[in-house]
């Protein structure tokens, strides 16, 4: 078994398709089931900025992809990280995806949340990074196999 | 009424997330799971970095519990610290039950029915470890 990157829920909904697409896209939805969205502009590459406790988030999310009643997908920051050296550009962000699937029943909804995995950016010190595109995921296999090799 | 709100980290789990975003320390934790232990001179002899500059990352490691250490004579030897795993497991368990919370409510938003979190339980495709899977206690109600 290894550590895997991504979280996927479905969820069959006996509801027509378009109920659903406006509750996971209309902020006054959104904020009964999901969280406060405070500010939402609805287009690819749109920002959505959310408020949680009662603070809005330093970091805006991003509208990925909008396929009406179908897709919709938007990034946002993926943990409040308070380190000093974190800028917007360097804040790891995690891709929230739900896609809806018509059938008889209502709507098969399926999301996923993926790049749980994702560091920060490389935050700049006196030392050389090299690439930082892996996440945590391969190491911690890792240590994951290390553990089990002691099993024994 | 839950708060749906964002899962923010402990101070322990930023530790540890701090410490693997340096590609360096990815790769000394590495070694020391493939090899069982290691030294700052070992590393040294056989990396492209300074000892100096290895034992300031072993030191960060160490401090965000992902390893132990401990003396041999005149040297720190290092080693992977097993209880590391769970901070990751506990993260991303934090994370699955907030989406698991958080859909409940949205079936009873679109259904018109009072919140009943534990009946409308969403199937769940996580991949968990053995490790994880054998330790956890709260069994999903499939």
């Amino acid at each position: 078994m290894t550590l895997s990157d991504r979280i996927e829920r479905t969820m069959l909904l006996p509801v027509p398709c378009e109920r659903v697409w406006d509750a996971v896209t209309k902020p006054e939805q959104l904020a009964r089931w999901f969280g406060v969205v405070s500010d939402m502009d609805f287009r690819v590459g749109g920002a959505i900025q959310f408020t949680w406790e009662n603070e809005r988030c330093p970091y805006p999310g991003r509208i990925e992809v909008i396929e009406p009643k179908q897709h919709f997908a938007f990034r946002w920051p993926s943990y409040a990280v308070s380190h000093p050296k974190l800028t917007f550009a360097t804040v790891p962000s995690t891709l929230v995806d739900i896609t809806l699937e018509e059938r008889p029943e209502g709507t098969f909804l399926t999301l996923v949340e993926s790049g749980i995995a994702s560091l920060p950016q490389p935050i700049p010190t006196e030392e050389v990074y090299r690439d930082n595109k892996d996440g945590w995921q391969a190491c911690l296999n890792g240590l994951l196999a290390y553990l089990q090799s002691q099993e024994v | 009424m839950e708060r749906r709100n964002k899962q923010v980290m402990t101070d322990e789990q930023q530790r540890v997330f701090l410490a693997l975003a340096d590609p360096t320390r990815r790769l000394l934790l590495k070694h020391l799971c493939e090899e069982g232990s290691g030294t700052a001179a070992g590393f040294a002899a056989r990396l492209p970095i300074t000892r100096q500059a290895i034992i300031k990352h072993l030191v960060t490691l160490e401090q965000a519990g992902l390893v132990t250490a401990r003396e041999t004579g005149r040297e720190r030897r290092y080693m992977p610290r097993p209880e590391a795993l769970s901070t990751i497991t506990n993260w991303i368990e934090e994370i699955s039950a907030q989406w698991d919370q958080r859909l409940a409510a949205l079936r009873s938003l679109l259904l018109e029915e009072p919140s009943q979190p534990d009946t409308a339980r969403p199937e769940e495709h996580t991949t968990m470890t053995e490790h994880q899977e054998r330790t956890n206690e709260h069994d999903s109600d499939n």
